[in-house]
C-alpha cells in the first residue's frame, strides 16, 4: 500500500476542504510548526482506514472542526497491487463510505469499510477498532515512538505469517507456554523465584514442622537420655548401698580394728624403753668424747710450745742484715736527684732562646710578604678608578632594552596607522610637463619630477605663483586613526626626549654604547670575583692591605731594636741555631733517662728491704703471743701432772661407756623397728577411716538414692519414652514429606528449565528472519550492535559493547526511542519482503535524538523509504531539514 | 502342664506414618491380649508365659501402662507372668516399679529376679530378666545351677538373640542355644525375635502377637505348649491371635500388559482389608503405563489398610507412542526428547536420571493430562 492523497473536509483545524500535496514514494516528510494540524490528520487517516464510516467512537467525533456543523470528511488515495484506490468516508454528520478503483465505485457503505480492510489483510472486529494488523506497528502516533512495539496477536500473526514462509512455525509454542505457566504455578506453591521453600505453602511448613518435631525429639531424648542415665546410677547406688550396709562385713572390720590397735600399744611400750637406753648411751658417749678432747689439747699444746720458741730464735737472726742494705739504697738516689736538678735548669735556659728564634723567623716571613701585598694594593686601586669610570657611564646612558621596546612598538603604530590613513586618504598625483620642474611645491618641498602622495594632513601644492591648491581629506575618514596617528607620535617624541637624544637613530646608537658598557660591568665584576672580593667596591680590601703593611713594618722595627741590629739574619741562619738547640736538648733527654733508671733500681731495693722486715717482724710478734698464752695454761712447772690427770679421765669414760652401749644393743633386740611401729599406726588409721568413710559413704548413698529415686519418679511418669519414640516416627515422616517436596521441585524445575531452553531455541529460530531485517537499520545508528528479542517479537536488551546485553528499559530514553524506531522499521521491511508493503507512519518521532544520532536515524528511515513509503510528521522543521525525500504542504481551498 | 508361650506385644508403640488410623493398629495390640487370654481358655491353659517386651518403652505414659494390665484382669483364671526385655528392662523406679506400685491384679505376676518360682504343681519357672538394654553376658546361665525339687519340670523364660542364630533379635543379649540340655529344662520360651520359629526341641521364638512391621511375621501368633512331664519333650503348636497381616511383595514389570494381572493378585489377597502391604516394584514401564500403574495402586490402596508402593526399582522407558501423545515436534516434543536422554544416559548419575524420568513422567501428565 502506498498513499498518495490525503484530502480532509471539517476535520480539526482544517474546517476547509484541505490537501495534503506531494505525497509519493520513498521517505515523505510533513513539516510544519505546533498546531499545524499534523496530528489531526493522522488521526483522521487512522480513522479512515480503520473505523466504520457510521462509528460513533468518541475519537472520531472529537475529530470534528469546532463551531462547525459539518460532515468530518477524510478522502485518502492509495495504490495497492498495482491499483489505484480512493476511499472517502464522512463520520457523524451523514455518515458515507465509498470506495473507488481506479475511478470506478466499487462499493459503498458498510460494504466500502469490509472491502477496504480485506485490501488491507485486516480482519475487522465487530463494533470496534480494527487498528490492528501490521499498521498497528508501523503507523507510531504522537507520544508513542519511544515505546518498544508491542504487537498485538493479530500484528503477531502477520509478522508470523512473514517469518514462516522463511524458517516455518513455532510448532507446539502455545502448549509450550501453557505447560511452563503450569510449572510456574505449581513451583510457585512451593518455593520462591529464588528456590527458597515459599512461606505458608507445604514445603515451608513441613520444613517448619520438621525443625519443630527435630527439636522436639532432641530434647525428648536428652530427657530420656538423663533418665536413663539415672536408672543406671540409681541401680548402681543400690548395689553399692547393699554391699556397704552389710553387718558380718562390718563387724569383720571392728574386730581387725581390735587387734590392730593392740599391737600398736605393745609395739609403743617397747620402743618407749629403747629410747631411754639410747640417752642413757648417747649422755656416756658424749663425756667420753669431751675428756678425749682435752688429753689432746694438753698433748697439742705442750708440742706447740717447744715449736715456737725455737722459731723465735730463727726469725731475730733473720732481721739483723736488713738496716745496712737500706742506708746505702738511699745515699745512692741522692746523688741521681742532684744531677737531675742541674739538667733541668739547662734545659729552660734552650726553651728560652728556642722561643726567641721562632718569633723571628715569623718576623722575617711577614717581611718577606710585604712585597707582594704592596703589588695587590696597587692593582686594586687601578680596579676601583675603571668601575667608578664605568658606573659613572652607565649612569649617563638611560636607553635600557625597555626603552629601544617602546620605540619599535610605537613606531610600528605610527606606520600601521599612516599606512592605514594614506589607504583611506585621497591620493595626490602631480605629473609636471615639461616645463614644470622646480616650479611645484608640495608643502615645502619643491618637485623636480612627477610625485604622488596620500592627503593624509591638508595637503598644499603650490604651482608657481599661479596657484596654490589645498587638499584636504575628509573629516570624518579617518578621524580615528588620525587621533590615535597623532597620540602615537606625541609618545614617540618623549620617548626620545625622556633618552636625552635628538632623533630615534641617536636612540638606538645609545642603545649600542649602553649595551658596551653593560658587558664591561659585567668583566669588572668578574674580576672582582676572581681576587675573591665580594663587595662591588674594593675600597675595604685596600685599606685592609694598606693596615696590614703598616703593621709588618712595625714588627720588624720592633725586632731590630730589640736585636739591637741594623737588619734582620736571614732565614737560613735562624734555621741553623734552631738545629742547634735541638741536639742539645737531645743529649740532655738521655741523660735524664739513665738517672731516672738509677733511683728506680735502689727504690726496688728499698721495697724488698720494707717487706722483709714486715714480714718476719709481723710473724715473730705473732709466735711470741701464742707462747705467751700457751704457757700461761701450760706452764713448764705443772706439765707432767696436768698430761697425767688428762690421760686418766679418759679412761675412766671408756669404761662406762662400754657398759651402757651393751644394754642398748640388748634393748634394740627385743622393740619392734620404726618401719613396724609406723606400719601398725597406719593400719589402725587406715581401719578408723574406713569405719568412718563408710559410715559417711552409706549417708550420702541414702541420700544420693533418694534424690534419683524422686527424679526418676518425676521424669518417668510422663511417659517420655512413648513421647520420643512418637516423635522419632513423625520426624521421620515429616522428613520423607519434606524429601518428597523437594524432589517434586526438582522435577518440576528440571522439566521447566527444559521446555524453557527448548522454547528459547525455537523462539530464536523465528526471531533470525527479523533480525536479518533489522541487521541494515541498526547499523545505520549502532553499528556492531545487536538486539536481543524477547517474547511476542518484544526488545529485551542491545548488546553493543560486550557480550554483556543492557536491559532495554535502563536505556535513555533517546535510545529506547531509536531502537523502538528501528525495530518497527525493520518489522516493516519484512512485512514488505512478503508482499504487504504498509506506510511507515511517524508522527513527531525521534524528539530525544540528538543532532548526531539523529542524522543517523534519517539514514535508516531513507533505507526504509527504498522499498516502502515513509511518511514522518514533525514540527521540528529545522532538525528535521537533512531528512531529505519529499516535503509535503497543506493547501486549503474552499469547497 | 500346659501353657501359652508370647512375647512382644510393645505395647505403647506408635504407627505415625497411619496417619488418623494409627490408634487402630495401637488397640489392636490390645486386642491381641484378649485373643490370647481366650486362647489360654479355650485350650485349658492355665499360664500364660510373655518372654519380654511386654512394653515399647521404659517410659509409657500411665494409660499405657495400665491398658495391658486391665485387660490382663479380665481374664482372671489365667496366671499371666510377664518378662522385663530390652524394650522394658527392669531398673530400681523404672516400668516395672511402676507397675508394682500400680496395684496389678493378682493373676498378673512379675518376674524380677532371677530366682525359681513355682509355674503350677511340679513346675519351677526360672526367669531371667534383663535389668538394661543391653547385656554383655548371658543371663540364662543361672538356670544350669539353679536347684529344684526333683521331678520338677523346669521351664526357662529369656529375652535376647541366641547365639548363633542371627541377628533377627534387636537387642544383643546372647543366650546359649545349649541352655536346655545343660539346665535340664524341659521348655525355653524365648521372646525378642518378631516371627515364630523353633531354635531347637525344647527352644521356641514365639514371634509377636501383632506385627508391627514389613518383612517380618505376616500375622501375629501365640504358642500352645504341651509338656507331658519331667524329661518329656515340649509339643508346640502356633496360634493366629493377630488382626492385621503385614505382607511384602516383589513384583517385576516389563509391560503395561502386566498390569491387569497384578491387580488381580494383589486382589486376590485374603483379608485385604486388614492387610498392610508393602509392595516393591521393579523392571520397567512406558509413560502411559507408568500412569496406568498409579491409577490401579489409588485403587488397590483404597481397598487395603494400608499399601506403600517402593517404586525407586521401576524405570520409566517412553515409547514412540508415549512421545507422540506429547507431541509429534515442537517445543514440547523437544523437551521430551531430551529428558529421555537424560534418563537413558548411562554416564547420568542415577539420581539425575531419575530426576529426569520424573520430569518425563509429569511433561507427559500436563501435555497429556492423562495422569491418575
Amino acid at each position: 500500500m502506498e498513499i498518495n492523497s490525503i484530502v480532509v473536509d471539517g476535520v480539526g483545524k482544517f474546517g476547509i476542504r484541505s490537501e495534503v500535496t506531494g505525497l509519493g514514494s520513498g521517505v515523505n516528510i510533513l513539516a510544519a510548526g505546533n498546531e499545524a494540524g499534523k496530528s489531526t490528520l493522522f488521526r483522521a487517516v487512522r480513522a479512515c482506514l480503520f473505523e466504520r464510516h457510521n462509528t460513533k467512537n468518541e475519537s472520531v467525533r472529537n475529530l470534528a472542526t469546532d463551531g462547525l456543523s459539518l460532515p468530518i470528511t477524510v478522502t485518502l488515495g492509495f495504490e495497492h497491487g498495482d491499483q489505484a484506490y480512493t476511499i472517502t468516508k464522512s463520520f457523524v454528520k451523514s455518515p458515507a463510505a465509498s470506495l473507488m478503483r481506479g475511478g470506478v465505485e466499487i462499493a459503498r457503505g458498510r460494504e466500502a469499510d469490509e472491502m477496504l480492510w480485506e485490501l488491507l489483510g485486516i480482519a475487522p472486529g465487530s463494533g470496534r477498532s480494527v487498528d490492528e494488523s501490521a499498521f498497528g506497528i508501523l503507523w507510531v502516533g504522537q507520544g508513542q515512538s519511544f515505546k518498544a512495539p508491542e504487537p498485538t496477536e493479530a500484528a503477531t500473526t502477520v509478522l508470523n505469517s512473514a517469518i514462516q514462509a522463511e524458517v516455518g512455525s513455532l510448532v507446539g509454542g502455545e502448549r509450550a507456554r501453557a505447560v511452563l505457566a503450569a510449572l510456574k504455578d505449581e513451583l510457585a506453591q512451593l518455593v520462591t523465584d529464588t528456590g527458597r521453600p515459599k512461606a505458608g505453602r507445604p514445603l515451608a511448613e513441613a520444613t517448619t514442622r520438621l525443625e519443630m518435631l527435630q527439636r522436639d525429639l532432641t530434647e525428648g531424648e536428652t530427657r530420656l537420655s538423663v533418665l536413663d542415665g539415672q536408672l543406671v546410677e540409681l541401680g548402681s547406688k543400690r548395689s553399692e548401698r547393699a554391699r556397704l550396709g552389710d553387718p558380718a562385713l562390718l563387724q569383720e572390720m571392728t574386730t581387725e580394728l581390735g587387734a590392730a590397735q593392740e599391737s600398736q600399744k605393745a609395739g609403743e611400750g617397747a620402743a618407749a624403753l629403747l629410747a631411754q637406753f639410747e640417752s642413757a648411751e648417747q649422755s656416756s658417749k658424749a663425756i667420753l668424747e669431751r675428756v678425749e678432747h682435752q688429753l689432746s689439747d694438753v698433748e697439742d699444746r705442750r708440742a706447740r710450745i717447744d715449736s715456737d720458741r725455737k722459731r723465735d730464735k730463727e726469725l731475730r737472726e733473720a732481721l739483723a742484715p736488713l738496716d745496712a742494705q737500706e742506708q746505702g739504697a738511699r745515699e745512692v738516689i741522692r746523688g741521681a736527684r742532684d744531677q737531675i736538678v742541674e739538667l733541668d735548669a739547662q734545659a729552660e735556659r734552650d726553651e728560652e732562646l728556642e722561643r726567641s728564634l721562632q718569633h723571628l723567623a715569623g718576623v722575617v716571613a711577614r717581611a718577606n710578604a710585604r712585597q707582594t701585598l704592596v703589588r695587590k694594593r696597587d692593582g686594586l686601586v687601578e680596579l676601583g678608578e675603571r668601575l667608578v669610570k664605568n658606573a659613572a657611564a652607565l649612569a649617563n646612558n638611560r636607553v635600557t632594552t625597555a626603552v629601544l621596546t617602546s620605540l619599535d612598538d610605537v613606531e610600528r603604530e605610527v606606520a600601521i596607522l599612516t599606512a592605514r590613513l594614506e589607504a583611506a586618504a585621497p591620493e595626490v598625483a602631480i605629473e609636471l610637463g615639461t616645463t614644470g620642474a622646480g616650479k611645484v611645491s608640495i608643502g615645502d618641498a619643491l618637485l623636480g619630477g612627477n610625485a604622488v602622495q596620500a592627503a593624509i594632513d591638508p595637503l598644499t601644492i603650490r604651482v608657481g605663483d599661479l596657484a596654490t591648491i589645498t587638499v584636504t581629506p575628509p573629516k570624518a575618514a579617518g578621524a580615528a586613526d588620525q587621533k590615535k596617528r597623532q597620540d602615537a607620535q606625541k609618545r614617540l617624541s618623549k620617548l626620545i626626549e625622556d633618552a636625552g637624544v635628538a632623533s630615534a637613530s641617536d636612540l638606538r646608537a645609545a642603545r649600542a654604547r649602553r649595551e658596551a658598557l653593560e658587558a664591561e660591568a659585567l668583566g669588572l665584576r668578574a674580576e672582582l670575583k676572581m681576587l675573591g672580593i665580594s663587595d662591588a667596591s674594593p675600597a675595604l680590601t685596600i685599606e685592609g692591605i694598606k693596615t696590614e703593611i703598616q703593621a709588618i713594618d712595625a714588627m720588624v722595627a720592633e725586632a731590630l731594636a730589640q736585636m739591637k741590629v741594623d737588619s734582620l739574619p736571614s732565614a737560613a741562619d735562624i734555621t741553623n741555631r734552631q738545629d742547634g738547640l735541638r741536639l742539645n736538648r737531645e743529649e740532655a733527654r738521655r741523660q735524664r733517662q739513665a738517672l731516672d733508671g738509677k733511683i728506680d733500681a735502689q727504690n726496688t731495693v728499698l721495697s724488698n728491704v720494707a717487706d722483709a722486715r714486715g714480714r718476719l717482724g709481723g710473724t715473730l710478734t705473732e709466735i711470741q703471743n701464742r707462747l705467751e698464752a700457751d704457757l700461761a695454761v701450760l706452764p713448764d712447772s705443772d706439765r707432767l701432772s696436768l698430761v697425767a690427770a688428762a690421760d686418766k679421765a679418759v679412761k675412766d669414760a671408756q669404761g662406762d661407756y662400754r657398759i651402757k652401749a651393751a644394754a642398748l644393743e640388748e634393748q634394740r633386740q627385743k622393740a619392734p623397728s620404726v618401719e613396724e611401729l609406723e606400719r601398725r599406726q597406719n593400719r589402725v588409721t587406715r581401719l578408723l577411716t574406713a569405719l568412718e568413710n563408710q559410715k559417711t559413704r552409706l549417708g550420702t548413698l541414702d541420700r544420693e538414692i533418694a534424690n534419683l529415686e524422686g527424679q526418676i519418679q518425676n521424669a518417668g511418669g510422663d511417659g517420655l519414652g512413648e513421647k520420643v519414640e512418637e516423635l522419632r516416627q513423625a520426624r521421620d515422616m515429616t522428613e520423607r514429606e519434606v524429601e518428597k517436596y523437594k524432589g517434586r521441585v526438582e522435577t518440576l524445575a528440571l522439566l521447566k528449565s527444559t521446555v524453557e531452553a527448548c522454547y528459547t531455541e525455537q523462539r530464536d529460530r523465528l526471531h533470525a528472519p527479523l533480525r536479518r531485517h533489522l541487521k541494515p537499520f541498526l547499523n545505520d545508528v549502532f553499528p556492531a550492535a545487536e538486539i536481543e528479542l524477547g517474547e511476542g517479537f518484544s526488545i529485551a536488551g542491545i548488546k553493543r559493547n560486550g557480550p554483556n546485553a543492557e536491559n532495554f528499559e535502563r536505556l535513555s530514553a533517546g535510545t529506547q526511542e531509536q531502537i523502538a524506531v528501528l525495530v518497527r522499521l525493520a518489522m516493516g521491511a519484512m512485512i514488505c519482503e512478503r508482499g504487504q508493503p504498509v506506510p511507515i507512519i511517524l508522527d513527531d518521532a525521534l524528539v530525544f535524538s540528538d543532532d548526531d544520532r539523529i542524522e543517523q536515524m534519517f539514514d535508516a528511515l531513507n533505507r526504509a523509504g527504498l522499498k516502502q513509503q515513509v511518511i514522518v510528521l514533525t514540527c521540528r522543521t529545522r532538525a528535521f531539514a537533512l531528512l531529505g525525500g519529499r516535503q509535503l504542504s497543506i493547501a486549503s481551498s474552499p469547497g | 502342664m500346659r501353657f501359652i508361650h508370647t512375647a512382644d506385644w510393645q505395647i505403647g508403640k506408635p504407627f505415625k506414618q497411619f496417619g488418623d488410623r494409627e490408634s487402630v493398629l495401637r488397640q489392636a495390640r490390645l486386642v491381641a491380649i484378649e485373643n490370647i487370654g481366650q486362647l489360654a481358655a479355650k485350650e485349658g491353659a492355665a499360664h500364660v508365659l510373655v518372654a519380654g517386651d511386654v512394653y515399647d518403652t521404659e517410659a509409657p505414659t500411665p494409660r499405657t501402662l495400665l491398658e495391658p494390665l486391665e485387660r490382663m484382669r479380665r481374664f482372671g483364671d489365667v496366671h499371666w507372668h510377664l518378662l522385663p526385655g530390652n524394650h522394658d528392662p527392669h531398673r530400681p523406679k523404672g516400668v516395672w516399679d511402676r507397675v508394682q506400685e500400680s496395684g496389678p491384679p493378682a493373676n498378673v505376676h512379675l518376674h524380677l529376679k532371677a530366682e525359681p518360682i513355682e509355674f503350677g504343681p511340679g513346675a519351677t519357672l526360672l526367669p531371667a530378666p534383663l535389668t538394661r538394654k543391653s547385656e554383655g553376658g548371658d543371663l540364662t546361665e543361672w538356670m544350669d545351677r539353679a536347684e529344684t525339687a526333683p521331678g520338677t519340670i523346669r521351664i526357662g523364660v529369656a529375652h535376647g538373640s541366641v547365639v548363633g542364630f542371627g541377628s533377627g533379635g534387636e537387642a544383643t543379649n546372647p543366650i546359649e542355644p545349649r541352655r536346655p540340655a545343660l539346665a535340664g529344662l524341659e521348655y525355653l520360651a524365648l521372646g525378642d525375635w518378631h516371627r515364630t520359629i523353633q531354635i531347637g526341641p525344647s527352644i521356641w521364638y514365639s514371634g509377636t502377637p501383632e506385627p508391627d512391621r514389613a518383612g517380618g511375621q505376616e500375622a501375629g501368633q501365640a504358642l500352645v505348649v504341651e509338656i507331658p512331664g519331667p524329661g518329656a519333650p515340649a509339643n508346640v503348636t502356633s496360634h493366629t491371635v493377630g488382626t492385621y497381616r503385614w505382607l511384602t511383595i516383589e513384583d517385576q514389570l516389563s509391560d503395561a500388559s502386566e498390569l491387569e494381572d497384578l491387580e488381580t493378585r494383589l486382589r486376590g489377597l485374603p483379608d485385604l482389608s486388614s492387610t498392610i502391604l508393602r509392595l516393591w516394584l521393579k523392571g520397567t514401564l512406558p509413560l502411559t503405563g507408568r500412569a496406568e500403574l498409579d491409577r490401579r495402586l489409588l485403587g488397590l490402596g483404597a481397598a487395603m489398610f494400608h499399601l506403600d508402593v517402593d517404586d525407586t526399582g521401576l524405570a520409566i522407558r517412553p515409547s514412540a507412542a508415549d512421545l507422540e501423545l506429547i507431541d509429534f515436534g515442537g517445543v514440547l516434543r523437544q523437551a521430551a526428547d531430551r529428558l529421555k536422554a537424560v534418563a537413558e544416559d548411562a554416564a547420568v548419575g542415577p539420581l539425575e536420571r531419575r530426576r529426569a524420568e520424573d520430569a518425563l513422567v509429569q511433561l507427559f501428565v500436563m501435555a497429556v493430562g492423562t495422569g491418575a
